[in-house]
């Protein structure tokens, strides 16, 4: 199936759905759905916390630096904080990575349902 | 022949034969622009690596860390930090409602004309300032790296701007995605045999290689001094370099989010599941290949020592200079070979998403108002567009020479990500009042903010000493009245700032009930583009 997008400046309030024509109030009522709702609600459950944490956790750095020197220049098993505070973003970017495509995983099963939904009504519309 | 030059034309030789193999595939806009999008997640993932493990990183970190120890491992770990927004945020949206470029998106739910337009404008600034950064460090490598084999500047900068025009113009996405892929894993491979011949020097024992890494030793100015390369302080020193910290660290977060080059990735898998797959991959390779790059740079540090390196052609020759060192000319030739590699395949990779924006987005979308007059019209016009872009960097390449300062115009293009088009993409995503006003004023704002701080940073207004000449000398000789020399910590918020006042001065009602298609589109993949 080929859907047909960006055309000009009509973009895609027609847009097609599975061949049929789908109106600005049948996406609303997907977004009104409980799926939709339920799907919106764990995607930001999970990323906005994800984010915020590691960007702060990484901001930490600059934090520390101005405000506590000694800190960053203190020694954990012979080596400068500031080196394993390196290796340890990297450790926790990995540790978020695993979560969320474990979480991900998820909320593809939610979408899923919804697509499918999707084109069960525009199939009825025709 | 010297050794470099024959792995360097083995390569040359593999890329071309990719070229001539992704020419011979099916044509068509999505197989030139997006390569059918049918590239595996792995193999899109070695290529987003690959593109972003550039020289600037293989050879410019490990000689940070080098010359400034832990100070230098920031620029490591920031570029996986990078990586963390584009996972979480824009990845997958991205894949279910764009075709070919970040404009795409943005013209969902806005006027499709002035935003596409000004999107453009921003993904060319960013593009070609990059790419002008690349053909002069190919140029200024190819004159430390083969010092006696009679290859000059100019004709590096040509070489490799010629290898580009042919991957582009003939190869398309697909091309520049393998020869990206197989760059990375070649990378990848180096990184791996170096840092495994740097702990073997220790007797595989990080406490032998840190202990040594504490007490470094050089020379500055006749005096001898010990410094300890695993303290802070040694690049970023007060006052101004927490704040100078913060900005880089920000510009990372934020700023690769918005790397044309790197966002045109995504239209090249079949679906949002494998875009995420991909970036996993990025994530993995990049964050092993930083962590092997400390272990590199501090190698580099104790083995060779600030000394030899500052003598024998300077930061970027770090890792050079350490292959030779552990492993002889042959593996010297190697990595040369491989930096060079590095340079064409990104160049080629910026070349395509600048072509990509000026044909579909600019010829197509915004002049023809999404009409191809023809078929094969758009694709025509990008490889147009790859050759005139190509000969143009050359051409600028060249007149600015190898001294040149170029590290203003790669700072210039990561703030401009952050502070232009980030801001304009998150919001695009996530508010519902948010309108063409606010995506073009945000997308003004920061494209101006980044250029405008960057004219009045340390980069560009300093005083030189009289003995500094030419194409060293900063350009205004006079006090910097903008104290850092990234801006990111003031443009992105600019940016940001930007787009909000803009949306509030006006209203469009009647785009903002495209609002629930964007929302509905970008969360599920519904009607989203097929392999």
């Amino acid at each position: 199936m080929n859907f047909s997008v960006i055309k000009g400046r009509t973009v895609s309030s027609t847009a097609a759905v599975n061949g049929s024509e789908t109106s600005g109030a049948a996406w609303n009522s997907i977004v009104q759905g409980s799926q939709f709702k339920r799907l919106i609600k764990a995607k930001r459950a999970f990323i906005l916390p994800a984010f915020l944490w590691f960007a702060g956790y990484c901001l930490l750095m600059p934090l520390l630096t101005a405000f506590a020197p000694r800190v960053m220049a203190g020694k954990a098993a012979g080596v400068s904080v500031a080196y394993w505070f390196g290796i340890s973003v990297i450790l926790l970017a990995w540790v978020i990575v695993w979560l969320y495509v474990k979480a991900a995983a998820g909320f593809d099963v939610l979408a899923n349902d919804i697509v499918a939904e999707a084109k069960r009504q525009a199939k009825k519309g025709e | 022949m010297s050794s470099p030059i024959v792995f360097f034309l083995i390569f040359i030789a593999i890329t071309l034969a990719i070229t001539y193999w992704a020419s011979k595939q099916s044509t068509g806009s999505a197989a030139y622009f997006a390569a059918g999008r049918r590239i595996m997640g792995w193999q899109n993932g070695f290529a987003i690596a690959g593109d972003f493990m550039s020289a600037a990183s293989f050879l410019g970190v490990v000689g940070l860390i080098s010359l400034f120890g832990v100070d230098g491992f920031v620029f490591a770990w920031g570029g996986l930090v990078a990586f963390m927004a584009i996972l979480l945020v824009v990845a997958e949206p991205l894949r279910n409602v764009g075709k070919y470029t970040m404009a795409d998106m943005l013209a969902y739910r806005h006027r499709v004309r002035p935003v596409t337009a000004m999107a453009s404008v921003s993904t060319l600034v960013i593009s070609t300032f990059y790419m002008i950064v690349q053909m002069v460090g190919a140029g200024a490598l190819v004159s430390l790296l083969l010092k006696n084999s009679g290859v000059s500047y100019s004709m590096a900068v040509i070489g490799v701007g010629t290898l580009m025009m042919v991957y582009v113009v003939f190869g398309g996405m697909l091309a520049t995605t393998w020869v990206q892929i197989v760059k990375a894993a070649l990378l990848m491979l180096c990184t791996v045999v170096l840092t495994i011949l740097v702990l073997w020097h220790f007797h595989f024992s990080f406490a032998a290689l840190f202990a040594a890494a504490s007490q470094v030793t050089s020379h500055a100015k006749g005096q001898e001094v010990v410094r300890d390369f695993l303290q802070p302080g040694l690049r970023f020193k007060l006052p101004y370099g927490p704040f100078e910290l913060l900005s880089l660290i920000l510009v990372y977060l934020f700023g690769t989010a918005g790397l044309p080059h790197i966002l045109s990735r995504f239209y090249t898998v079949p679906d949002a599941k494998t875009a995420r797959i991909s970036v996993v991959w990025a994530m993995v390779l990049i964050g092993a290949f930083f962590i092997m790059t400390s272990i590199l740079g501090f190698g580099a540090a104790t083995i060779l020592g600030p000394d030899y390196i500052m003598s024998h052609g300077g930061t970027n020759m770090s890792t050079p200079l350490l292959a030779r060192f552990m492993a002889g000319d042959i593996f010297f030739a190697f990595v040369s070979a491989v930096a060079f590699a590095t340079i064409l395949a990104v160049v080629a990779g910026l070349t395509i998403s600048a072509s990509t924006s000026f044909a579909h987005d600019f010829w197509t979308n915004v002049i023809h108002r999404g009409v191809e007059r023809k078929a094969g019209e758009t694709v025509l016009v990008a490889r147009a567009a790859a050759f005139v872009v190509a000969a143009a960097s050359m051409i600028v390449a060249i007149l600015l020479g190898p001294a040149a300062n170029v590290t203003v115009l790669a700072t210039l293009a990561m703030a401009v990500g952050g502070s232009a088009n980030f801001p304009v993409i998150v919001l695009s995503i996530f508010w519902r009042r948010f309108n063409t006003a606010g995506a073009l004023s945000g997308l003004i704002v920061g494209l101006l903010s980044s250029i405008g701080l960057i004219l009045i940073s340390p980069t560009v207004m300093a005083i030189d000493p009289p003995n500094v000449a030419g194409s060293v000398r900063h350009l205004i000789q006079a006090k910097a009245w903008f104290p850092l020399e990234n801006p990111a910590i003031v443009s992105i918020p600019l940016g940001f700032l930007g787009a909000l006042l803009g949306t509030l001065v006006s209203r469009d009602r009647s785009l903002e009930a495209k609002f629930d298609e964007l929302l509905v589109r970008s969360n599920t993949g519904l009607g989203a583009e097929q392999a």
